[in-house]
């Protein structure tokens, strides 16, 4: 009797440690993905898979994990990728639940829509397929809307004109749906990116894309004085000069350190604008404390 | 035993005893000094190793040593490392990797200190510091400011695209400049205010080698290297091809790709023999034309050495030089600095040449990285705010003469021809596709600019090469960005993956962060899809 | 001395004059540079002349005396780590028999051929799991082990060239190894024991890759590095950096004035049997 206590205690014990270690290999897992350190995560998420029984949350996460991490693991190569694929495909075949199971169907997308490694062919059929089953199975939710985003790039890849506009609209039907969503902003300038140049050529589209971008805001560590300078061009080109001298004007009056300032002056000039006086953002270190 | 024989049998043993006790003494002391286990010790390394900057760092360490203890009545030591340039990617690699790097590391010289996977591996972010502000700044018109906003570049330098965080905390900042001596730039023209055109420019020079034979004097114009050249030549090849920049630019973003000029190139916009490229080659020539005779032989030491004694009227280096060359000049003569004259005024190159490039967007320089394994991070922290005050940044930048990067810092006689020049062009034009080409162009670069190639032979020679390879290089540099681009989506899946952790924390903030990492490269993997068609078109 | 043995002794000397000016020519310059400023550098390198710059020797001592105590210490560590073990490993070669002793001495020697820097990734791995990375007496260990493999192989022939009944005698007396070791063989083979210190103490002073790789605080930088450190300005100071190479020149001087005797003899011993 008091043997069978004590072995009870030490199993348990032995099964708390067990839990508790997996805990913080699962956590380790995370953070070396987050900081890209790809190896030591798929050692740790392998060891992390056998330690749990198939089909458990921890056995999910832990299969997601190892697919990540060989999926990017460097250097790239063919039976990594495979593998990766193997347990993408085999997690969304056991449809484990969300999140893991739209994330697994987008990056098997993007493991198929890209080239991996040297001799690597593009499978863009079957990336097409999941980012469109993620859009229909999990509609308002963020999934689809990076997903949305992965399947008009990959339309948008073929050049085509007619296959270029459909996937444009169906972007442009999805932001009238959620106008809000987190990816927003990078929906509306890849519209207007892929807008005004060929096949389509569609400048004013492309302004009012980019217009859009703007007004919900883009991030703002990056200075606007580039898009700026961009929306100028493309105005130029449709031959709306007043819209182009406003774009060239915000290079000047908005961003503050932008090597584009000057010669903003210079277009708002060939077009017969008058541009403003450049703000000198050094000005201040010339001027002294009292 | 007799004194001869005392001394030759135990005079040897003593030394080596004496030395081996000086060695004993010695390392001991710098253990109980250097790991006195109640002094905290951060430890920062660079590689400036310019006349000045030691001491100069060395000062702001002092100051805050006494700080910190009058504040907190606790000891600190921070020990800075200079490292020459030619081992520091080595000693900063190891060091990373072993656990044993310096708490604050200058971030340059090696793939690890640069690569974003590396970067995430053993930095730690400024992010969660920087828009606080900065304790030190109280009672000072920065009060209340948040940290990033102090600075003049507002930290755009210091942060990463790929990363979506700042990864460095600069101290200066640096641009590029003509040194002359200004004695005897009085002496053989008469003047005292400098060059104030390009035409000027080039009469001065005339004058300086009229002067010299004059006087018999072994004296140049411009002192110069093959780094000297380089420098004349970054200033002044965009600056005539703004045109072309604009008509090649495709994607509009201001700058004209490898792959933009290769495409313009097949569309006829642009030919090694265009004006505009055979003039910027020809004006980088002219100036070269001043240099001594044999300078593809010389160093850029030389080039320093011929400045300070006299022997060269001009000089062009970075402002990084500054401190160095004047104490090297001591009282010798007096040392102006003027800015390179736009080509604007002359006859052939002012129709290509409107303005130099544009230096508005001046990033930060000495960009310290938080070294992700250090036990003081909050420590390091309060160190780099205390130096990045506008006293103490002051402080430092005038003890060197380099620009400052804190907002408001006064700008010493010295240092205002060295502030950036706002009004400039922003382009850049990319054509050496190839590895062929980029050996031929500059193999053949120091012969044209020394003058025994012309421009059109130059440009005979690089046509026959970008014929026969562009393609392939352009077919290199696809799989080169597509490798980029493929290093980026690592980034994005981290991130992703975030959404599917135990404890996902901010989910906002991931999906934010997931947007503004598919914004940053967005252009990039259009461009890709594009230059991709562009291959598949013209190699059907 | 006739006209021919004349002509053949001057020859002689000719010959030895150059070699020597060519030996001696950079330590003169050396010398000569670090009395002067820039100027005086600029004006004329090779010819000395006032004033003389002694500052420069004080800034060149700020500079490298703790380079060269942690030099001296590290070596002075790794050649005594180095000749205990290797004296102890060579007796046992030399005097027992054991399985596998033909094996273990020719794996011994395939370590001779192994180039240093192809351990340097395993032995960083080694040195970082055994949180030996910038130590100064993880340093001399590393010497000191690195030292082993061509010490054993030269002290194991000497050993074994000492009479056997030296040994036998020793045992007699009640002599256990490592008495004999201290009795018999210290004072055979001290000769080159000697050399094999210097050869030893060389080796580590002038090694500059491992310091580089394994040490990162300045205080704790050797010779090599720490003069690679002062050789990096953009503008150098030509003199304070030749003042610097000279003081880290003179232990090595100092150490060869006073130990050459033993040297030659180490390095000549053997070579007459009999």
């Amino acid at each position: 009797m008091h043997r069978a206590v004590t072995v009870h205690i030490v199993v348990g014990l032995a099964a708390l440690a067990t839990q508790a270690m997996a805990a913080e290999d699962i956590a380790a897992i995370f953070d070396d993905i987050a900081h890209l350190d790809m190896r030591r995560a798929s050692l740790t998420a392998a060891r992390a898979v056998k330690a749990h029984p198939k089909g458990s949350p921890e056995w999910t996460t832990a299969t997601l994990c190892l697919a990540v991490s060989l999926h990017h693991r460097q250097p790239d190569i063919k039976r990594d990728k495979e593998k990766a694929a193997a347990l993408y495909d085999e997690l969304i075949a056991s449809q484990v639940p969300p999140p893991a199971l739209p994330l697994a169907m987008i990056m098997r997308g993007r493991l198929a829509d890209q080239i991996d490694y040297a001799g690597d062919t593009l499978d863009t059929a079957t990336a097409v397929g999941l980012y469109e089953r993620v859009m229909q199975d999990w509609p308002d939710t963020f999934f689809a809307d990076v997903a949305i985003y992965h399947l008009t790039e990959v339309e948008l890849s073929s050049m085509d004109a007619e296959a270029t506009r459909v996937a444009l609209d169906r972007l442009r039907a999805w932001l009238a749906r959620r106008p809000n969503n987190p990816m927003a902003p990078v929906q509306w300038t890849l519209i207007g990116t892929s807008s005004f140049r060929p096949p389509l050529e569609d400048y004013a589209g492309a302004i009012e894309a980019f217009e859009k971008a703007i007004a919900i805001g883009l991030p703002e560590q990056i200075p606007l004085d580039a898009i700026y300078w961009r929306m100028g061009g493309i105005a130029e080109k449709s031959g709306t000069n007043d819209k182009a001298i406003q774009f060239y004007r915000k290079i000047i009056t908005e961003v503050a350190r932008s090597s584009f300032g000057f010669e903003a002056q210079l277009r708002i000039r060939a077009l017969g604008g008058d541009p403003p006086e450049l703000i000198d953002p050094f000005a201040e270190t010339v001027e002294a404390r009292p | 035993m007799t004194l001869k024989k005392f001394f030759q049998v135990y005079s040897g043993v003593a030394i080596l005893a004496g030395a081996a006790l000086f060695a004993v003494v010695r390392v001991a002391y710098n253990q109980i000094t250097f790991e006195a286990p109640d002094v905290t010790t951060i430890r920062i390394c660079h590689w400036q190793l310019e006349s000045g900057f030691r001491e100069a760092l060395q000062d702001l360490i002092d100051a805050y040593e006494k700080e910190y203890l009058e504040r907190h009545g606790e000891k600190v030591r921070v020990l800075q490392l200079p490292v020459s340039e030619r081992g520091y990617g080595q000693f900063v690699n190891t060091g990373l990797v072993g656990g044993i790097a310096p708490d604050i590391i200058e971030r340059g010289f090696s793939r690890v200190v640069n690569d974003p996977s590396y970067l995430t591996r053993y930095f730690l972010p400024f992010g969660p510091y920087i828009e606080s502000p900065n304790p030190y700044n109280v009672g000072t018109p920065l009060e209340g400011i948040p940290w990033r906003q102090t600075f003049s570049d507002g930290l755009i330098s210091a942060y990463d695209r790929e990363l979506l965080d700042y990864y460095m905390i600069p101290f200066s900042m640096f641009t590029e400049r003509i040194y002359y001596n200004k004695d005897l730039y009085r002496e053989a023209t008469g003047r005292d205010d400098s060059p104030t055109s390009f035409l000027d420019f080039i009469n001065v020079c005339n004058t300086i080698r009229d002067y010299a034979a004059r006087q018999q004097r072994s004296l140049v114009p411009l002192a110069g290297s093959k780094y000297q050249a380089g420098v004349f030549q970054r200033k002044y090849t965009n600056t005539f091809l703004t045109d072309i920049i604009r008509l090649s630019d495709a994607n509009l973003d201001g700058k004209c790709s490898l792959f933009e000029s290769y495409q313009a190139y097949r569309n006829g916009v642009w030919s090694f023999e265009s004006p505009a490229l055979l003039a910027s080659w020809q004006c980088t020539t002219d100036i070269a034309a001043n240099f001594q005779q044999g300078w593809m032989a010389a160093l850029r030491d030389d080039a320093v050495f011929m400045f300070v004694q006299g022997r060269a009227l001009m000089f062009a280096s970075g402002s990084w030089d500054a401190s160095s060359l004047l104490a090297q000049v001591g009282d010798a003569f007096e040392v102006g600095v003027f800015n390179f004259p736009a080509p604007s005024d002359h006859p052939e190159y002012g129709k290509f040449a409107r303005a130099m490039p544009s230096e508005a967007a001046t990033g930060g320089g000495i960009p310290w990285g938080l070294n992700r394994a250090t036990k003081h991070a909050d420590l390091c922290i309060d160190f780099l705010r205390f130096c990045t005050t506008r006293d103490h940044n002051a402080q430092f930048t005038s003890h060197i003469n380099w620009l400052p990067i804190v907002q408001g810092v006064t700008l010493s006689e010295t240092l205002k021809p060295f502030k950036p020049r706002i009004e400039g062009i922003a382009g850049h034009f990319d054509y050496e596709i190839s590895s062929e080409l980029r050996l031929r162009a500059e193999g053949g670069r120091w012969q044209l600019f020394s003058g025994r190639m012309t421009p059109l032979d130059y440009a005979a020679s690089l046509a026959e090469i970008y014929d026969r390879t562009a393609m392939e290089g352009f077919r290199t540099e696809l799989e080169k960005n597509r490798r980029n681009m493929r290093n980026m989506d690592r980034i994005v899946a981290g991130r992703l993956l975030a959404l599917a952790a135990p404890e996902a924390s901010d989910i906002a903030a991931v999906e934010r962060s997931v947007m503004q990492l598919l914004y940053a490269n967005q252009a990039k993997t259009h461009d890709l899809a594009m230059d991709t068609h562009f291959l598949q078109t013209v190699t059907q | 001395m006739n006209r021919t043995q004349r002509s053949h002794e001057l020859a002689k000397h000719a010959l030895i004059g150059f070699v020597l000016f060519f030996a001696f020519f950079p330590l003169y310059v050396m010398l000569v540079i670090s009395l002067k400023d820039n100027t005086q550098f600029l004006k004329s390198p090779f010819l000395p002349f006032a004033p003389f710059h002694w500052e420069n020797w004080t800034y060149g001592w700020g500079v490298v005396n703790n380079y060269i105590a942690n030099s001296i210490l590290v070596s002075t560590l790794a050649v005594i780590g180095t000749l205990v073990g290797a004296l102890m490993s060579a007796y046992v070669f030399a005097r027992y028999t054991f399985p596998g002793k033909a094996l273990l001495w020719y794996l011994l020697l395939g370590l001779l051929f192994m180039p240093g820097i192809m351990n340097l990734v395993p032995l960083f791995v080694l040195m970082k799991n055994l949180s030996l990375l910038n130590s100064l007496l993880g340093l001399a260990l590393l010497y000191a082990v690195g030292g082993q493999v061509f010490c054993v192989f030269v002290l194991r022939n000497f050993i074994e060239e000492i009479p056997q009944d030296l040994f036998e005698a020793a045992q007699v007396d009640g002599a256990g190894p490592i008495q004999q070791i201290f009795t018999v063989v210290v004072p055979m083979s001290g000769s080159i024991l000697a050399t094999l210190a210097i050869l030893q103490f060389l080796g580590s002073w002038n090694n500059f890759i491992q310091p580089l790789i394994f040490i990162s605080d300045d205080y704790k930088q050797l010779i090599p590095v720490g003069l690679m450190r002062l050789d990096g300005e953009y503008v150098k100071q030509w003199g304070e950096m030749m003042a610097g190479f000279t003081i880290a020149a003179i232990p090595l001087v100092l150490i060869f004035l006073f130990t050459m005797r033993l040297f030659v003899k180490g390095l000549t011993a053997g070579a007459i049997k009999g």
